[in-house]
């Protein structure tokens, strides 16, 4: 498997605000970020590959996933949004089997030490206060090389795991035929 | 070429001077910081999307306040907001009375908000034909075949030189108080000169994103400085 160009990262950024959206999106793409600006919680989740089942079992919404070709590196969204927020984002993203990995950072225009504290808890990496500044942008590079890192490790253990499978368990089609 | 020079300094004067009145934060520069040949007019766009905004938003608030039974909540939202895109384009004084305007939201104030709504469109009014008169004075160098991008990078070395009089320090810091008190007793030169300084200072930065403990720390130290350096005078 030959290393080809590294892909440039990609990140969704969810903001109600249109000006805050054009903001976060120029300072994403002055760090040479691939990015996709959305307005609503709910329609990142739907970007995402994520779907809210409308069926409600035992009074829980149930999230199903559908299969997602979209590759998102990371997510940024906004705090405080009308309908879904971004604390409800966040959670539904780290409840999700394909997307709990993904590293989400929260936005903020009000500074409650305790809203921070929540959003950390759920597994936001960052917080970042409004108005959001380079030097805030200028820390989401490690969080991506991290899960790149960790991604293409996995890859290499799945990749190692699968040529082990080829060899104690030829090709199983053969076998039928031979049968 | 003469006339050209002189209008880029008059640019950086009359922005240097928007930053030290306190109508323009450290967001702005920031903001200025992110056009480029490849985004020449990125400034003028996000601004006129706050014009656009703040005006849609100060009709709202003058709806809602004319009910006879007034939503307060619905107040709070659109003074939220407000303060969302003031402050994510530097338009500081206006950020500043929003805070006021959410308190008497908070309170159910009517009076108070009554007047707050007066204070924001009155400094909504203000940062508008400042900012519009700085675009012209841009367009008027271009015109003339000068270049702004040099007069955005003396911009930014002003803030620079506010920010570094601060030091590391946030506005998070407790430590800040102090550290304009330091500040001021080791600063020589007129009284006066360190009076406007450090005006300029507090105001350049962002005081909204204090706590209301920080702020009023700030603020009574900057009195008791100001009154001391008066008495110096």
């Amino acid at each position: 498997m030959a290393m080809t160009v590294e892909a440039q990262f990609h990140v969704l950024a969810v903001d109600d605000s249109l000006i805050d959206r054009m903001l976060i999106e120029r300072l994403l793409k002055t760090s040479s970020f691939h990015v996709t600006t959305v307005d609503s919680a709910t329609k990142a989740l739907k970007f995402l590959g994520l779907v809210e089942d409308e069926l409600r079992t035992f009074g829980n919404p149930v999230a199903s996933e559908i299969h997602q070709d979209v590759d998102v590196n990371l997510i940024i969204t906004d705090y405080c949004m009308p309908g879904m927020t971004g604390y409800d984002l966040l959670r539904k993203i780290k409840e999700s089997k394909s997307l709990k990995d993904i590293p989400v950072v929260i936005m903020s225009s009000e500074n409650v030490p305790s809203r921070i504290n929540r959003c950390l808890e759920e597994g936001a990496e960052e917080f970042f206060l409004k108005p959001v500044k380079q030097a805030d942008v200028n820390k989401l590079k490690p969080h991506l090389m991290k899960s790149r890192a960790k991604e293409e490790q996995d890859q290499l253990f799945n990749n190692k795991r699968k040529d082990m499978e080829e060899i104690h368990c030829p090709n199983k089609t053969r076998l039928k035929c031979s049968s | 070429m003469d006339g050209i020079v002189q209008l880029q300094r008059q640019l950086v004067d009359y922005t240097a001077s928007l930053f030290h009145e306190g109508f323009l934060d450290d967001q702005f520069n920031q903001l200025q910081q992110l056009q480029d040949e490849s985004n020449p007019d990125f400034v003028v766009e996000v601004v006129t999307l706050f014009f656009e905004d703040a005006e849609r938003l100060l009709n709202e608030l003058t709806k809602a306040l004319g009910q006879p039974s007034i939503d307060f909540k619905r107040l709070d939202t659109h003074v939220h907001q407000l303060k969302g895109s003031s402050s994510s384009i530097g338009a500081q004084r206006v950020q500043g009375v929003c805070i006021s305007f959410r308190n008497s939201c908070e309170e159910q104030n009517v009076e108070g908000c009554l007047k707050n709504l007066q204070q924001v469109k009155h400094e909504y009014s203000l940062v508008k034909s400042k900012l519009e008169t700085l675009f012209r004075m841009e367009q008027q160098i271009l015109a003339a075949g000068g270049s702004v991008s040099s007069v955005t990078t003396e911009v930014h070395h002003v803030c620079q030189r506010y920010t570094r009089s601060l030091g590391p320090y946030s506005l998070q810091n407790a430590n800040l108080p102090n550290k304009l008190l330091r500040f001021s007793s080791t600063s020589t030169g007129h009284a006066s000169a360190l009076r406007t300084h450090l005006v300029g200072m507090v105001n350049f930065f962002q005081i909204s994103k204090m706590s209301p403990g920080q702020h009023s720390k700030v603020v009574t130290l900057s009195k008791q400085i100001l009154m001391h350096s008066n008495c110096m005078s």
